[in-house]
């Protein structure tokens, strides 16, 4: 169980959801641009999806 | 859902442009579909024939035959355009672009089949996948373990963490 400080910093609606907001952003362009387009527009859509990815990864191997 | 969408536009667009032959009785003669095919792809010529319904088929009146076109991107591939064809004389009636609700049904499809953006994609679908699966199964562990009594995961930490007089959130 992780131990957190007593208080926590207070964070507005702003700060917590900005990152979640940004990699909606990119999920969302990742779907279209396979959706709609080929070549290169596939390449896009993997990088923009990989990301949640690498970063649930991340977070994985640094809590564990 | 499909098969409804379908109804609707067979119902509505695809009446409107064979008002005219409502009345007639189905072709004694059909003329030959090579030819219906060469006309819808003169009438067209950026796209490429994607198929051909027969009269009398969901796809089309019963005097017709119903050439589908489709574009030549990966958008607009999808995309069909049907150009009604007079099965008896072979002379082009009409050809209308599909009505949103089925455009919108005929771009959804690979989201259902999975078949677009390469292996990378559908790799990077089976994970997104398994991380979903795993918050669903760790939530549902969590909830069941809350209902039953006694056992508390909250009363666990608060006893665990009293030997060493901190304070915890038990998030």
């Amino acid at each position: 169980m992780t131990r957190m400080p007593l208080h926590p910093r207070r964070q507005t609606n702003g700060q917590i959801f900005a990152i979640p907001m940004v990699l909606g952003v990119l999920s969302v362009i990742g779907l279209v641009s396979a959706l709609v387009g080929d070549g290169f527009w596939d390449g896009v859509s993997w990088v923009t999806l990989a990301i949640p990815i690498l970063l649930c990864g991340y977070f994985l191997l640094k809590r564990g | 859902m499909a098969e409804l969408v379908i109804k609707i536009w067979q119902f509505g667009q695809l009446a409107e442009m064979t008002a005219q032959y409502k009345d007639k009785p189905p072709p004694a003669h059909p003329s030959s579909i090579d030819t219906a095919v060469q006309t819808a792809m003169k009438a067209e010529p950026d796209m490429k024939p994607a198929f051909v319904a027969f009269p009398g088929t969901i796809f089309s009146s019963k005097s017709h035959y119903a050439v589908f076109m489709r574009g030549n991107t990966p958008l607009t591939a999808k995309l069909l355009k049907p150009a009604l064809i007079d099965a008896e004389t072979g002379v082009l009636t009409d050809s209308r672009k599909l009505p949103w609700y089925v455009a919108t049904l005929l771009i959804s499809q690979p989201l259902h089949f999975g078949d677009y953006g390469g292996m990378p994609l559908k790799i990077i679908w089976a994970i997104l996948d398994i991380i979903t699966i795993v918050v669903l199964v760790t939530g549902l562990y969590l909830w069941l373990r809350r209902r039953q009594s006694g056992v508390s995961v909250e009363r666990a930490v608060i006893n665990a963490s009293a030997s060493d007089h901190r304070p915890v959130y038990t998030s």
